[in-house]
């Protein structure tokens, strides 16, 4: 190697590292931008087809994306979004017919912060539930989705924990080599634009040969709350293998780790259910350790079977230094772990009874016979190997490799959450109910929530029971808003309509299924308001 | 040599991760820092409207960390101050250090006049910082009442937490501790 190639790269570390600090104190500064108004207005219902959309803000705006879903299911990507400016006006497509019309629309204000909102209007009459195809990307997406994401995983797991344990845990520089953590990171570098292009077809819906479409492209990096995560994630594979071009035991190398480690850790933190299920103050934190934890267990193994197949003469040294660590990563792992499986599941029988609890049981049990292998290795084969025993360490090597590909297989069955769920945000199974129910509660205010009926469709929202400190209060106002961030649709915002003790959120029509964010805010006195969160799952229309 | 490159090189990548924006397009205060014990003058920055609407009133509600206040009048506005009686009790003696007086304004309001969205203003009181306070910043919700529409500014972080993650968040001040 020559020497320019690692200054190269630690530069462009740095401006990663600087470019990543500006995305993130960017996204400090709240989006100021509001609308001011549309035309038609939310809610409307219109004798002809309006010809276009115009929606005014406050400030100038750059529109993202806007995207229409049609009475009819399909969901159409607007092309003529207008330029930047206060007034942008929507070109809707000309024949529209009859029925219920849901506008998504996404735009970024002047402090480049990505918002967005939705209406719903109708052409000369409402039409009632939307059809079931809604939704339903193609299926080679949805494979291609999660093998990229699978191939993304292991890249982090592999290769940012892999260098993680030659800083942080191992502290040697490999004289023979590390196996395939270079090509683990190479491969997650160059997933991570696959993915971001596939989660942009997942959400517009659009078919595979739309992959190499610039919208596209903007709806994965912008639309959803998955886009800033991979970007996240892609800076951490890129300072872990900046990290191994350097040395591993130069300060610098240790820094780079360790960021990456952090950055792994905050991706994973900033989007997905269990990280946005309430209450975030402990779903958060526990899903941040939990990944951190996971790449520093499971990034080791490789390095260890390598240490012991080529570097005979550094390999007691550092599985010693492996067996001394990793108690303390496995209980993190597993406390997290305790803590997001509880707020996710809520109840033991939902394991079996639910597909999401069976895909955490698949998990449980591949976990439970890697630890088995674990504690076998720590107790039976870590001492005899330190002592050079040949043949305790061809068995560690093997019961080690075993590890790895249980690990793996866990990474895969995990791919498959994205596609089931949580109990949690299905307490009533929302096929068959007609209503789905949460009480929730924070600072000290607590509601009940009711969303009727869950499925796709015109839906409305009722918050009833409110309480403060136990006593019953009637608010000053009552808003809700209901959000699907990882499609980009929503947030549709009402302001509730009092009737005695109950608030009705009417008027809402959701174009998609799945999980959808209801947020109450709750103003009790004219200087003090609490938003309240939840998840409710909606099922697809009635066929 | 290579090596002080290196760290130059991390403290300015630190810098850029540290460096916050000030641009700041809330309702917010002038004073960043007040110092624990002394008698501040609170300068509130209204830097628009409501999403395009003129400002036609300003209520503002002191929170306990704050006693001794005095709204200052803006021409053309009128002044109107709601006065809760018998604080002193709970607050000990640090009030009646300055006069004795046992009513303490609790809410001001400006209100019949018109502050167009193109326009800012300031809007002024000045209250003492209690020696007493244990929290590190203080906030104090402001509602913005328009023409068309209402903004509160009053949400609160959650311990933890910064107003940055806040869509509206209640102008603040942060305290140093005092001599």
């Amino acid at each position: 190697m020559s020497v320019r190639a690692p200054k190269l790269l630690w530069s462009l570390a740095v401006i990663c590292l600087a470019a990543l600090g500006l995305m993130l104190s960017t996204s400090t500064v709240r989006a100021h931008a509001q609308l001011i108004r549309s035309d038609p207005a939310d809610g409307i219902l219109v004798a002809t087809a309006p010809g276009k959309v115009t929606l005014t803000f406050s400030e100038p705006v750059r529109p993202l994306v806007a995207r229409l879903v049609q009475p009819s299911g399909q969901i159409a990507v607007l092309k003529e979004i207008g330029e930047k400016g206060s007034n942008i006006t929507l070109t809707l497509p000309d024949d529209l017919e009859n029925g219920t019309y849901t506008l998504s629309w996404r735009v970024t204000s002047g402090d480049g912060h990505p918002i967005g909102g939705g209406l719903v209007f109708s052409v000369g009459a409402s039409s009632g539930s939307t059809p079931v195809s809604v939704g339903e990307s193609d299926p080679l997406i949805r494979v291609g989705l999660w093998a990229t994401r699978l191939t993304f995983m292991l890249g982090l797991i592999i290769g940012v924990g892999g260098v993680g344990f030659y800083t942080l845990i191992g502290r040697y520089d490999p004289k023979a080599g590390e196996g395939i953590i270079p090509i683990a990171l190479s491969a997650g570098l160059l997933s991570a634009p696959l993915l971001l292009g596939l989660q942009g077809l997942d959400s517009l819906g659009g078919p595979l040969s739309d992959l190499l479409t610039a919208s596209v492209w903007t709806a994965g990096l912008y639309a959803t709350s998955y886009g800033g995560s991979i970007s996240i994630a892609a800076t951490a594979l890129t300072l872990a293998y900046a990290a191994r071009l350097l040395k591993y035991t130069s300060r610098a190398g240790i820094l780079l780790s360790l960021t990456a480690l952090l950055l792994t850790g905050v991706a994973s933190a900033s989007a997905g259910h269990a990280a946005t299920a309430p209450p975030r103050g402990l779903t958060t934190p526990a899903v941040f350790l939990h990944v951190v934890a996971v790449l520093l267990w499971m990034g080791s193994l490789i390095p260890l079977v390598v240490a012991f197949t080529r570097e005979r003469a550094a390999a007691p040294r550092v599985l010693e230094q492996f067996s001394c660590t990793v108690p303390a990563i496995v209980a993190i792992l597993g406390v997290s772990g305790l803590v997001l499986a509880v707020v996710q599941v809520r109840t033991v029988s939902a394991l079996w009874t639910t597909d999401y609890g069976v895909v955490l049981l698949i998990k449980l049990m591949l976990v439970a016979s890697i630890l088995f292998l674990a504690l076998f290795n720590r107790y039976w084969l870590t001492e005899p190997a330190i002592a050079d025993d040949r043949r305790a360490t061809r068995r560690l090597i093997r019961s080690t490799s075993t590890e790895i590909a249980l690990g793996s297989v866990v990474i895969a069955v995990l791919g498959l959450w994205r596609f089931t769920p949580p109990p949690r945000a299905m307490l009533v199974a929302p096929a068959i109910a007609t209503v789905q129910e949460a009480k929730v509660s924070k600072d000290g205010v607590s509601a009940t929530l009711i969303v009727r009926p869950p499925r796709v469709g015109p839906v409305s929202v009722e918050v009833s029971e409110i309480r403060v400190d136990g006593q019953a209060v009637e608010p000053l106002s009552v808003k809700i808003e209901l959000d699907k961030p990882s499609y980009g649709i929503g947030p549709f915002m009402r302001e509730a309509r009092q009737q005695e003790a109950l608030y009705h959120g009417d008027g809402f029509v959701l174009p998609l299924d799945g999980f959808w964010i209801v947020r109450v805010t709750v103003l009790i006195t004219e200087f003090r308001s609490v938003t309240l969160t939840d998840v409710f799952d909606i099922a697809k229309g009635i066929s | 040599m290579k090596n002080r490159k290196f760290s130059l090189q991390t403290l300015l990548a630190t810098a850029v991760l540290i460096v916050p924006f000030c641009a700041q397009a809330h309702v917010s205060f002038d004073n960043k820092e007040v110092k624990a014990g002394s008698t501040v003058k609170f300068v509130l920055v209204v830097p628009h409207g409501c999403a395009g609407s003129p400002t036609i009133a300003l209520k503002v509600a002191l929170p306990p960390e704050l006693a001794e206040i005095k709204p200052q009048p803006k021409p053309g506005w009128l002044l109107t101050s709601k006065v809760e009686e018998k604080r002193v009790a709970a607050a000990g003696a640090e009030i009646d250090a300055h006069g004795g007086h046992g009513a303490e304004i609790r809410e001001i309001t400006w209100s019949e006049s018109k502050l167009e969205d193109a326009h800012f203003d300031e809007f002024v009181f000045r209250a003492k910082v209690r020696g007493s306070v244990t929290v590190s910043e203080i906030f104090v919700p402001v509602v913005q009442q328009c023409e068309s529409g209402t903004q509160r500014w009053i949400e609160v972080p959650q311990s933890g937490r910064t107003a940055d993650e806040l869509k509206y968040p209640a102008p603040s001040v942060k305290v140093r501790p005092g001599p």
